[in-house]
Parts: structure tokens; sequence; C-alpha cells
């Protein structure tokens, strides 16, 4: 059987990593400036020891069967999670490239598309009400210059 | 210290403006909407809205964010009693007797009570606010550098108690959070750190962008998880009087009296929140009982315990918070946030040089109150139908509203990915039981902390402790940080008696 290694192991030792980078760019500041971060991240390194150490006895539970699998975090069950979020990226990068309304729009239409609501119906809805409420908030209200791209 | 009557009396006419009215309406419409959605949080609607309180003067601005907090609060039990499905942790136990209530065809009679109750339990927990804060505050005058240091450290660990799984975590989280308030230019020395060369990041990483991501952004990521399960939320039916009888009423003022109490001490009382006063109110009042059998069958005793003590929470955490700067919840944490960006610092001089904004947020917060009753009356059982949209759609929604409310921050692109950043952060953090509002809190009270850190070695010059433990206030504030790492295990355990008691 393959041996699962509990998910606070792998953060355990990503805290570690990131207090070590922290810490080497701590090394420049000057004295005053390098105080309160060094001391954080020494917090930070004692508390990414203990995580790392309790992940470990979690793995070992896990493996001799004593404690759920499904405590552990699978790539399989984020997986989903993850492409939402890389629609959400190229939301953002479009933003910029065709303008806030329209890139809302294409991304509004593809996000439900993947949310399996194929109903065009309420996809028009949302998008015209989701459109016209922030604009009537932000842009008439609230001033505010939301990015124009090639498009709107 | 007394209330300043003039000041009191001057914020009617900040009362009378139309934006403070819009902002009133959103706060309270919102509110409920936020909280009736299973899984969405008065955190994230509070959240969600701070970037439109910018452009607000900070009486409408705060009212509105006062306003979500409580309505949310009284939203999540609509859809506690109508789909069984509680909106926020805050109402579990609504839904014990407020959904047997549906079943038997008295739906409209719960959704009344939960309405009465929480419209009491709130205003009485404004009163409380407007009576107690005032002298507390004068505790903050006492305050210099140290003590200030104290308390952030305090509030941390009031937060990171938050954690579910485990305290190391919820620290571990807040120091991160520190840390992550360190990026940018020292303003002491000038020197850029941790910028990488960014220009965006000399001032620092917006607490707000970051907020936005980890609250609401890993939330949608949360709900995709869930996108293939099948949901079959049936709404009861609603037959019967929405208004609760002169009987009823003398039958159940005992207990909201009682209940409302304990939910103002329970908001009071840092780390514990609506979920514990509910639970606890609802206990209180099986034991008080003259029929505890009826309980968890259909009891309006029952709803009205847990209503009352639930939205009496809400006054009583902003106590903590405007006197002394310590929020006890995520919340509160968040309407921290919300008030340093009007300019507003927690202590004595929101009740003097800023008097007229504080008391006219807490009167907007009394009328909040009485506003969502109203609103309550009338849409209740058509707001339930929202707790019935499909995630397919509510999804994007809040991911433009995250979109463009970080945006807003600074017109700028930059918060926009900072945002999602933490988004995709938060939305590990969440799965791994790290509390996202112990981050956030920290990257608020950072600045804050590391002042007062820096500026008390100076004074100490160079005998810390010796200089700590000369100041009584620091005493206090010592023993108050090591009950806090205790307090969770505490609440842990009677929250746990409490559910067994109402198990049996």
């Amino acid at each position: 059987m393959k041996k699962q290694i509990h998910h606070d192991v792998y953060i355990g030792l990503v805290m570690i990593f990131v207090s070590l980078v922290a810490l080497i760019k701590a090394l420049p500041m000057p004295g005053n400036a390098a105080q309160f971060p060094v001391l954080m991240i020494v917090i930070l390194i004692a508390f990414s020891l203990w995580i790392t150490y309790q992940g470990i006895k979690k793995t070992q539970l896990i493996n001799s069967g004593k404690a759920k699998k499904d405590d552990i975090i699978f790539f399989e069950k984020t997986k989903m999670p993850l492409i939402s979020f890389v629609i959400v990226v190229i939301y953002i990068i479009l933003i910029e490239i065709l303008g806030f309304f329209a890139s809302t729009t294409l991304f509004v239409a593809a996000f439900m598309y993947f949310y399996k609501i194929r109903d065009l119906k309420k996809i028009i809805i949302t998008l015209v009400g989701l459109n016209a409420f922030i604009y009537f908030l932000f842009v008439i209200q609230l001033n505010v210059p939301l990015p124009k791209g090639i498009i709107f | 210290m007394h209330i300043d009557t003039n000041a009191l009396i001057s914020v009617f006419s900040e009362l009378m403006s139309v934006q403070f009215l819009i902002a009133l309406m959103i706060g309270v419409v919102g509110g409920i909407i936020i909280g009736a959605l299973p899984g969405l949080s008065a955190s994230m609607g509070i959240a969600l809205l701070i970037p439109v309180t910018f452009g607000m003067s900070p009486v409408a601005g705060l009212t509105m964010l006062a306003a979500i907090y409580t309505s949310a609060i009284y939203g999540g039990s609509i859809s506690a009693i109508l789909i069984h499905t509680p909106g926020t942790p805050a109402s579990a136990a609504t839904a014990m007797d407020g959904y047997q209530m549906t079943l038997q065809g008295r739906g409209l009679k719960a959704l009344g009570t939960s309405t009465i109750c929480s419209v009491l339990g709130g205003l009485f927990s404004a009163v409380c606010l407007l009576i107690l804060a005032p002298p507390l505050a004068k505790v903050s005058l006492r305050f210099s550098s140290p003590e200030y240091f104290l308390i952030a450290i305090f509030g941390l660990t009031i937060i990171a108690s938050l954690a579910k799984e485990s305290m190391i975590k919820g620290l571990a989280a807040g120091v991160f959070g520190l840390l992550l308030s360190t990026v940018g230019v020292d303003i002491l020395s000038g020197y850029p750190r941790y910028t990488f060369g960014i220009t965006a990041l000399e001032s620092g990483i917006s607490f707000v962008s970051a907020m936005i991501g980890l609250f609401s952004l890993s939330q949608v990521m949360i709900q995709v998880e869930k996108m293939n399960e099948k949901t079959n939320k049936v709404i009861g039916d609603l037959r019967g009087s929405f208004w609760l009888t002169w009987s009823e009423l003398k039958s159940i003022w005992r207990t909201i009296v009682r209940s409302s109490i304990i939910g103002v001490l329970i908001g009071i009382l840092p780390g514990a929140g609506g979920d514990i006063a509910s639970w606890l109110s609802y206990n209180e009042a099986k034991r008080f009982s003259k029929t505890p059998e009826k309980f968890g069958k259909g009891h309006i005793e029952g709803v009205a315990a847990s209503e009352a003590a639930n939205n009496a929470v809400t006054g009583g955490a902003l106590i903590p918070l405007l006197t002394l700067g310590i929020p006890g919840s995520s919340a509160t944490a968040i309407f921290l946030g919300g008030l340093l960006i009007q300019g507003l610092q927690p202590g004595h001089e929101l009740f003097t040089k800023h008097a007229k904004i504080t008391y006219a947020v807490i009167v907007g917060f009394f009328i909040a109150n009485i506003l969502m009753g109203i609103v309550g009356y009338l849409s209740a059982k058509y707001v339930v139908r929202v707790s019935t949209v499909p995630s397919g759609i509510l999804g994007p929604i809040i991911v433009v509203l995250s979109v463009v409310g970080s945006f807003a921050i600074n017109n700028s692109i930059v918060d926009v990915y900072t945002m999602a950043i933490f988004g995709l952060m938060g939305y590990y953090m969440r799965k791994a039981n790290f509390p996202t509002a112990a981050v956030v809190l920290a990257m608020i009270l950072g600045p804050m902390a590391e002042r007062g850190f820096r500026q008390s070695l100076v004074m100490s010059k160079g005998n810390v402790l010796a200089y700590y433990a000369g100041r009584p206030i620091c005493i206090i504030l010592f023993v108050l940080i090591i009950i806090g790492l205790i307090t969770p295990i505490l609440m842990q355990r009677m929250s746990k008696n409490t559910n067994t008691a109402i198990d049996d």
C-alpha cells in the first residue's frame, strides 16, 4: 500500500523555507529595521518545526490505520478549485486587455458554464444584473475608474 | 466619564443624510441576504463591502458595516428555520426548534419569533454598548507603547484561539501576518523591506485586498469543491401568523432578557462568539423552563433563546473593540480594519475627539436593528429563496465583487492580483485548519505592534523584562494573554458539555 504523508508535513516545511528566505532577506537590513521581522521569523520557525513534527505524528497514525485518510488534503479534491482559480487569474489578466466589463461578461459566462449552469436565461439575467449593479455603484456613485481595454 | 449628551444630540443631523440612509439599507438588506446564504458569513460580507465604504463618510461607512454584522447573524436564522441549514454557525441552535416548527406548519411563527428576539437582543446590546463603552474607553488613556504592543499580541492570541484544530496553527498564522505587515518601506529607517524591487510593494501589502482574498475568493473555491454534490433544499411550508400573541410574548420575555444578557457578556468575552452564546442560552432556557421536554420539538422558547443571544453578541463584541482595540471574533477583526481605514483609532479618542462619529455609529447600529426587524418582517419568506440559488451563480458574482472591490482601494490592478494570491493561500489555509482571520488581524495590528515593540525597546534601555514588569497594565495584559491562551480549551469543553446536555 502506498504510504500517505499528512499535509502538515509539507506545510511545515514550506513555512520553514519561507522563514529562511525572509531571514536571508533580513540580513542586509539596518539593525532597527531588522529587529521585528527577525523576531517574528524566529517564532515562525519554532511553530513550523512543531507543525512539521505534529504532521509526522499524524502521518504515522494514518499509515498504521489509527487515523482516517480523509484527514489528508488530496490533490484530486482540490483540482476543481484550482481550475476555478486559474479561470479567475485569466479573468484578471483579461481586464487589462479587454476592459473590465467585457472581461467580466466573458468570465461570468465561462464560470457559470464551468459550473454546469447552461440555462441561457439565468446566464443573461446574472450578467445584466451584475454589470448594471457594478456600473451604478462603482462607476456612477463611487467614481471608480474601472479599466477600459480595447472593447469597453 | 459620562456619555457626551451634546455629541449624542448632534449625531442626529448625521443620521438624516441620504448617504447614511442608503448605507443603512444596503447594510441591512445585504447582511440578511449574506447571512441567509449557507457558507457565507458576516465576516465575508464585511470584507466584501469595506471597499464601498472608502467613498463614504465615516458614519455611513461604519454604520453599514455594523448593520451587515448584526443583520447577517439574523439572516442566518431564516435558512436555519425554513430549510434546516444554518446560514451562519450562530444559528445552529435556532435550527433545533425552528425547523421543527416549520415541519409542524408554524414556519411563519418561528420566523416571527426569530425576528422579534433578534431585534430585542440587538437593541439591548446597542444600549449596553452606549452605556458601557465610554467609561471603559478611559482605560486606554493609560496606554503607552508597551501597552499597545501587548494589546496587539492579546488581540492576536484571541483570534489565534479561533483555530479549530490547534492553537499553534492559529499563532503561526498570526506571526506570519505580522511578518507580512513588515513588507514595505520602514518608516523609521526608510529601508525597503521585502519589496523585491517591486515599486507597488513599497507602500506595503494592502490588508483590504488580503482580507477580500482570504475570506471571499477562498470561500468560492471551497464552494467549487462541492459543485458535483446534489443539494435538495426544500423550503418548508409557511402558514400561520408571523406575529406572536400576547400570551406567547409573556411566556418568552424572561428567556429574551436572560439570553440577551448572556449574549452581551459572551460578546464582550474575547474569543467566544454567537455560536457559543446561542447554545449556552438555549441550554439555560431549557434548564429554567417549566417544560424542558418540549425543547427540540418545535418550542418557541428554544428559538427565542438562541436568537436573542446571538444578536446580543454583536453589540457586546463591539465594546472591547471600540474601547481597547481588542477584536473578539473574525467579524470584529475586519471591522477594526474598517475603523482604521476611516482614520479612527479605537480607544478614548473615539469617545471624545471623534465622539460625534462614534455615537452616530452606535445610534446607527441601534436603528439598523429596528430596520432589520422591519425588513425581516417584509421579506423573510422571500429571502430564504436566495439560499436556494445555486453556487454556480453566486460564485462568479462573489469573484467579480472581490475583483472590483480590491481594485477600488487604490484603483490599481496590483491589489487585484494581491487579492487573488491571498485567495489561493486562504483556500489552503482553511483546508489545513489555519484561521485566516489571524493573518488579517496581524496585518492590521502589525504596524502598531512593531512601533510599540521598537519604542519600548528604546525606553527600556536594555532591560525589557524589568521595564514591562514595572507597568501594572502590562502585567494585567500579560495575565490576559495567558488567559486568552487557556480559555479556548475551557470553552471547547464547555461547548462539548452543552451539546451533550442538549443531546440528552
